[in-house]
């Protein structure tokens, strides 16, 4: 039996739906010995908070019994395996394999060989090969004894070089997920990819063998990985006309094999976002509008019923959201977006990763700035800023070090400022600077500090930024803050958000 | 097959166990039910006649949507068998915990799932369930990319698991290439208890030369290191190497009985071992061991791990079966035939199930009992069931010496007036064979002189010189092979010594003693 802990019982009574308690209770009610686990969850289900345990005698007095918390733990796994059985389509399979594990039992050979023939061509379907092994597994023993009666519906022969074939998909699948997660594990790290060393790396992958063209894929699961990875490989290069073609293609394949939408809900969901965020970083607001729309229909979606999906469905189309209404210079409608984001991280708390938070707090930050809210912004970026993994989104962590130098100097903070400055430049010591607007930015704000025309130095710096991003590459670094607006804010005595709607007007039509 | 048959099979097929957690199951839900009143029927009738259900609910509105009905019974009888299934079977719960793992995923308590994970993958690879460890590693993938995402410290990766994935694989793929090599033995042993033509002999060989069998530091699971001894089992029977077919066979038994979780999962090579045990322990006399491992089987018999119908039979035909063959070895036919009636039971109760190859080795060591203990007539009933199958591509072996016996058998019933038919028949059948024995010719030959010749004082010397060429013929090991199915000196013995088959038997076993 598995230890479980008071808190990780708690957290699982709190993740259930009122129909899941329904039937949680409706189940424990036919189990006469189940009467202590119900009050306990009766109990666990009334405290808000954790912290209220020792104060409620009741449940005080109940937890002394052994092994309730783990008895009650697992009646409730029990009862959420019943409540989901027929429409997991995995729960299905797993039920028709023990079917037909019962009537081998029972010797209904003929009826278990039917049986296990539309399973197995179910399971096909569906490229289930690990339910496909085990079904042959149960095959072989059923073949022993309709060989023995005289009965050849195949040969043992053909079950192994099926089994074999199984295996050579199933390997491919596994070649084709690390290749993926290579390529996933550096795109986590840093965004994108700027060296010619950097590219080589990423051209080598798509011209391997895997991956050149789709000849390699075994199955359609293989195919959904290998699309996913190029695009990964493509979204690193900043192609996003290469990237946006491979993301299309796996969903034009999911959408077409529904199964695959079940199987990869997630992959799924990352191909439609990526979609999206091409749009949005082509500026085509309205089309990305559009497909936000229809984006959160997704939640209604069976595959998508799960607490995890609807999370990253909800942080995906939010972050869309807001980042049209901020880039798009429409801070009026993306305030509201943060509110919404806001009650719903209270919902999910510590269900949202790490990665998605640092995202949020980022664009935050971005609209605050954009909107001339500092102080706002200024708490958005000290959560950023509080969080230590340096191996997330070093992006970003870079880029918000630059958000909080231009706080500084927006809050007068000046004595502060020359020491963020300094720490910025010790953080990139280490970090090596992706993009020269990045230590142009530095630059510009020392300069700053120890001018008496700080006119002349904004000025002096748009024709440098006007220049630096006639570079295709240091573009990318104006998706990441609109700096070329922040500084022409500064020349031409304008709001960075009048700045930012004006330039965007145009980009809202298509 | 109809469902309205699988349905009263499945019915008619569940035990007492079975039956009341049905009940139980289906009282948890309020109100009459419908599909509990078919199944109550259904469970009471002999035979399913579908009229006579229609007649006996001619009063129910349900009846109009029988087959309706049915399905939602058999529908319930599937689920409660399901369910008796994970309450009292390890291997089922850990399938169901897997089950744990998705659903505490998809709640997002990562936390929780990898718990459950973690002790889910450690039962199934105590239980080496490889299809299940598969399922296992792909939601583990999942799982650790969410970990990943929470910074959570986990010295797993997706290479990690892929390569745990690629071992799998191959362990999946060693069992199978063993398998594939049992089968093969599987499929000479159902024709023959001992190969005899050098093909055969050589097929054999070929398999224990197997590169994969002969490097066992090698062989990689438990699963296949048991499959690998069972392989040399075999083999060592069908080449009649008493001494090396008990070593495997007791090897394999031990590494079962040391890893029991595994017995669960390869039963019928543990039943079939202890079968091959008996043998052993009758070849060499071991008696007394003999019947203790006989007692062994008998008790499997109630243990929940061979409940399977499929092992009730592997039980039953290696444990009453072995028990009359070792009360014949030793002449006690009387014992042997208490016996019969348990035997005659179990197959009223299992002969559709019973496979050919199996039911004639059954009706073979009745026809011996029956003739040990004079009881010609029974022994004829049963050796005629042997001649009459069609089961001319299994047990050939079986056949042919049944042929033989049946002479014998007419003989001793003193049916002069058909004994020169059946002969004439028998000469013809086995001429008709392709690799003949020596022993059979001679067998004619010398029967020819006993018995269509006019029994008189002479017929003690033609046994005697039968036997004295029989012993020649026998000094070949596959000549030899024939005394396995029936104790021909033995009856020649009875013959010269006028004494019975029996009493013959247990005078050749004290002066081997």
């Amino acid at each position: 039996m598995v230890t479980i802990s008071i808190e990780e019982l708690h957290d699982l009574i709190k993740s259930l739906s009122k129909s899941e308690k329904r039937f949680f209770k409706l189940t424990a009610s036919t189990d006469s010995e189940a009467t202590a686990c119900s009050k306990l969850f009766d109990e666990l289900e009334n405290l808000s908070e954790l912290s209220q345990l020792k104060s409620n005698k009741p449940l005080t007095k109940l937890l002394k019994t052994k092994n309730i918390i783990e008895e009650t733990f697992e009646l409730i796994l029990k009862s959420q395996r019943t409540f989901y059985a027929e429409s997991i389509s995995a729960y299905r399979i797993k039920d028709e394999i023990s079917n037909l594990r019962n009537l081998f039992d029972k010797a209904q050979y003929k009826q278990c060989r039917k049986m296990l023939n539309k399973l197995k061509d179910e399971a096909y379907k569906e490229e289930n090969y690990s339910f496909i092994l085990e079904i042959i597994s149960i095959e072989k023993q059923l073949l022993d004894i309709e060989n023995k009666f005289g009965i050849n519906f195949t040969s043992l022969d053909n079950l192994i070089k099926e089994e074999q074939e199984l295996i050579g998909k199933s390997k491919n699948i596994g070649e084709l997920t690390q290749a993926f997660s290579k390529v996933n594990y550096l795109v986590r790290q840093s965004m994108v990819a700027k060296t010619a060393k950097e590219f080589e790396a990423y051209d080598k992958m798509l011209n391997s063998a895997l991956l050149k063209n789709n000849s390699k894929c075994l199955s359609k699961k293989a195919m959904v990985l290998f699309y996913h990875t190029r695009a990964l490989c493509y979204s690193k290069k900043r192609d996003n006309e290469a990237r946006k073609h491979e993301f299309s293609n796996m969903i034009e394949l999911m959408d077409a094999n529904p199964f695959l939408i079940y199987e990869y809900p997630k992959r799924y969901l990352s191909a439609i976002n990526n979609v999206l965020s091409v749009e949005i970083e082509k500026s085509n607001y309205l089309t990305a509008e559009k497909m936000i729309d229809k984006f959160i229909e997704l939640k209604k979606h069976p595959a998508f019923n799960t607490t995890d999906l609807q999370l990253k469905i909800f942080t995906s189309t939010s972050n869309g959201q807001l980042l049209i209404y901020t880039d798009g210079g429409r801070t009026d409608k993306a305030v509201p977006v943060v509110n919404y984001i806001n009650e719903q991280i209270e919902v999910y708390k510590d269900k949202i990763n790490k990665e998605e938070l640092l995202i949020f707090y980022y664009n935050f930050a971005n609209l605050f700035i954009y909107a001339g809210n500092y102080e706002e912004a200024s708490k958005y970026l000290n959560l950023l800023l509080s969080e230590n993994d340096m191996h997330l989104r070093q992006d970003l962590q870079c880029f918000s070090r630059l958000q909080n130098v231009i706080l500084h100097f927006e809050l007068n903070k000046i004595p502060q400022l020359k020491y963020i400055i300094k720490t910025a430049h010790d953080f990139y010591k280490n970090q090596k600077y992706q993009f020269q607007t990045e230590k142009m930015v530095l630059d510009l704000f020392e300069e700053l500090t120890e001018t008496d025309t700080p006119h002349k130095v904004w000025e002096k710096y748009l024709k440098e930024f006007k220049e630096v991003i006639k570079d295709p590459y240091e573009k990318i670094a104006n998706y990441y803050f609109d700096f070329l607006a922040y500084v022409e804010s500064k020349v031409n005595g304008k709001s960075i958000g009048d700045i930012i709607f004006e330039k965007q007007a145009n980009n809202w039509k298509k | 097959m109809k469902p309205s048959n699988l349905l009263f099979d499945i019915i008619k097929s569940l035990n007492n166990e079975e039956i009341k957690y049905f009940r139980k199951v289906s009282s948890l839900q309020q109100g009459e039910k419908n599909y509990i009143k078919l199944f109550n029927y259904i469970a009471s009738l002999d035979e399913y006649d579908e009229e006579q259900v229609k007649v006996h609910f001619k009063n129910e509105t349900f009846i109009k949507h029988l087959p309706s009905e049915k399905n939602q019974l058999l529908h319930h009888v599937l689920k409660s068998l399901r369910h008796f299934r994970i309450e009292n079977n390890a291997v089922a719960q850990i399938n169901e915990k897997i089950k744990n793992i998705q659903i505490l995923f998809n709640k997002s308590l990562y936390k929780q799932a990898r718990k459950v994970l973690n002790d889910v993958k450690e039962q199934a690879y105590e239980y080496e369930l490889f299809y299940y460890i598969l399922e296992i590693i792909d939601l583990e993938k999942v799982v650790i990319d969410m970990e990943a995402h929470f910074g959570q410290i986990t010295n797993i990766t997706i290479e990690k698991l892929i390569e745990e994935e690629v071992d799998i694989y191959k362990k999946i793929e060693q069992l199978t290439h063993f398998e594939k090599l049992l089968s093969r033995l599987h499929q000479l042993s159902a024709k023959m208890l001992f190969v005899r033509t050098k093909e055969d002999v050589d097929e054999i060989e070929k398999t224990l030369n197997d590169s994969v069998l002969l490097s066992s530091s090698e062989i990689n699971s438990q699963k296949s290191f048991i499959t690998s001894l069972h392989i040399k089992g075999l083999a060592a029977r069908l080449l009649n190497k008493p001494d090396e077919m008990f070593d495997a066979f007791q090897s394999l038994i031990y590494t079962l009985e040391n890893n029991p979780s595994l017995i669960s999962e390869l039963p019928k090579s543990y039943v079939q071992a202890h079968g091959y045990v008996v043998r052993f322990y009758a070849i060499k006399r071991l008696y007394t061991d003999g019947f203790k491992t006989i007692d062994k089987l008998k008790a499997l018999w109630l243990d929940p791990a061979f409940k399977s119908i499929d092992l009730q039979i592997a039980i039953f035909s290696n444990s009453y079966i072995n028990e009359m063959l070792l009360y014949a070895y030793i002449g006690q036919h009387d014992k042997a035939k208490n016996v019969i009636p348990v035997v005659i039971k179990g197959l009223e109760k299992y002969e559709a199930k019973i496979n050919e190859e199996e039911l004639l080795r059954i009706y073979q060591v009745i026809t011996m009992v029956y003739f040990g203990v004079g009881e010609y007539s029974k022994a004829l009933h049963w050796v005629n069931r042997i001649i009459n199958s069609n089961y001319a591509e299994l047990r050939q072996d079986i056949i042919r010496i049944s042929k033989l016996i049946n002479l014998i058998i007419h003989f001793e019933l003193g049916n002069d007036d058909l004994l020169p038919y059946i002969y004439k028949s028998t000469v013809r059948f086995v001429a008709s064979l392709d690799n003949s024995y020596k022993f059979e010719q001679l067998f004619l030959e010398h029967f020819k002189k006993i018995a269509l010749s006019k029994r008189e004082g002479k017929q003690s010397q033609s046994f005697v010189k039968f036997k004295e060429e029989m012993q020649n013929v026998f000094k070949d090991k596959y000549e030899k092979n024939a005394l396995e199915y029936f104790n021909f000196y033995a009856w020649l013995d009875s013959k010269i010594h006028n004494i019975s088959f029996s009493d013959a038997i247990k005078i050749r076993k004290q002066n081997m003693a």
